[in-house]
């Protein structure tokens, strides 16, 4: 509940004053779609949001103007996720929440993101953690190199990581053919260790999306 | 008497944990499974020192050769057969109808869970207490860790205990092995950390949060 809360606190609250935490996660509020502006739940089309002090953004097809401590962006001319993982690197200071409200009731899947090591996207469809710090460190080792070459590097170097004692020689030989051409990659790759399937590497993925 | 060890688990399967997963959490649900007591009143049956109401277990770790993998569960109703309003007595609110049975989408509706886990052939706590006691519940008691253990999840299929150097509380990085109180941190520990509201004592689910340091990783 003190996730609720917070969210209610930071963001509900600007969207719906009149009523509780619990119902303000089912608010009706008019949306765009494409037969014109109607008023649906929250969450019927995705509704993104990133929560913090003073400081609260909602990313959807939401159709009302930014409040004062809300500011209300559309979903339609850029990824929302993407603009979520542009804030986790550049702005995101605990205690905060991110996360997306669907169909399906958001109140279980909120938690709040209290320290940098313990920072999560929450999800009804599943939450996905990750260590902010570390996902800042990555960011800056990987910076210009093309997020193609590092994706691919992560996904080897996360083969090599787990390979048994008698496959290490090749999976070690495909990764120095991959960094044959981007060598600052090998360092940065050990430096940062963000495996595949990890909240570090998704977060990083939405950071990159659009992005070759 | 109480002695400094390392539990390793061996695993057959991924984990789901979210939290850091603590070695008096473990042997509290092990001590559920074999007595029944619940929450607190597992405290006394679990075998390891317990100070300043913190025991001196620590959360999970594991070494660097680790894999994320999701970990799923499929959750399938049963035929309409078995779903038949024959078989149930009336249980509408008023009146003698029945409630209405979702068949919507098939008599063999599925929903899928994932979780993110972990796949890791071994994991390890450090503990000061009773190591043997610890290695018969967690053998005797216990399948898995983590999430829907119950359903094949964080199987475990081995668990051996070696003498360690104390490292319940401070791992050999110096860095916290588990969630401590902040106030005990700044007596025992040497580096600032991280601080964030955890709950540090059994019942972990339920327990009250504190301020408390924590292990950043679990990987050593």
């Amino acid at each position: 509940m003190q996730a609720l809360q917070f969210w209610y606190d930071h963001l509900g609250v600007h969207l719906a004053p009149a009523l509780t935490p619990v119902e303000a996660t089912g608010v009706h509020l008019p949306h765009r779609t494409q037969s014109g502006v109607k008023a649906l739940r929250i969450g019927s089309l995705d509704a993104f949001y990133m929560a913090r002090p003073g400081q609260s953004k909602l990313l959807g097809r939401i159709d009302m103007p930014s409040a004062d401590q809300l500011e209300v962006l559309p979903a339609e001319s850029c990824s929302p996720r993407k603009a979520i993982a542009d804030w986790l690197l550049t702005e995101a200071e605990p205690p905060f929440m991110v996360g997306v409200i669907t169909n399906a009731n958001p109140i279980a899947s909120m938690c709040v993101s209290h320290a940098l090591s313990r920072s999560a996207f929450c999800s009804s469809a599943g939450r996905v953690q990750f260590d902010l710090g570390k996902l800042r460190t990555a960011k800056r080792l990987f910076d210009g190199i093309a997020w193609k070459t590092v994706a691919a590097g992560i996904q080897q170097y996360g083969r090599l990581c787990t390979a048994r004692a008698s496959e290490i020689h090749i999976e070690k030989s495909r990764l120095n053919s991959l960094l044959a051409g981007t060598p600052a990659l090998r360092d940065a790759l050990t430096e940062a260790d963000i495996r595949p399937g990890s909240g570090e590497y998704t977060v990083l993925s939405w950071a990159h999306i659009g992005v070759q | 008497m109480a002695q400094a060890f390392r539990l390793a688990l061996q695993l057959a399967t991924p984990f789901a944990v979210d939290h850091p997963l603590t070695l008096d959490g473990l042997l509290s649900a092990a001590v559920f499974r074999a007595t029944g007591k619940r929450g607190r009143e597992t405290i006394p049956e679990i075998p390891l020192v317990r100070e300043q109401d913190v025991f001196h277990g620590s959360s999970l770790h594991y070494s660097k050769r680790y894999a994320h993998e999701p970990v799923h569960r499929v959750m399938s109703l049963r035929h309409r057969r078995d779903l038949s309003p024959e078989l149930f007595s009336p249980n509408r609110k008023r009146g003698n109808g029945y409630l209405a049975i979702d068949q919507q989408r098939g008599a063999y509706k599925a929903n899928l869970s994932s979780y993110a886990g972990i796949a890791a052939d071994e994991v390890f706590f450090w503990g000061l207490g009773d190591g043997e006691a610890c290695v018969h519940l967690i053998a005797t008691y216990l399948l898995g860790i983590g999430k829907r253990a119950n359903a094949g999840a964080g199987q475990i299929y081995g668990v051996h205990l070696e003498a360690s150097n104390d490292h319940s509380w401070i791992a050999p990085s110096g860095r916290p092995a588990r969630p401590l109180p902040v106030e005990l941190w700044r007596e025992i520990g040497a580096v600032d950390m991280e601080v964030a509201p955890m709950t540090v004592d059994v019942p972990y689910w339920s327990g009250a949060q504190v301020a408390a340091v924590f292990p950043t990783t679990p990987v050593v």
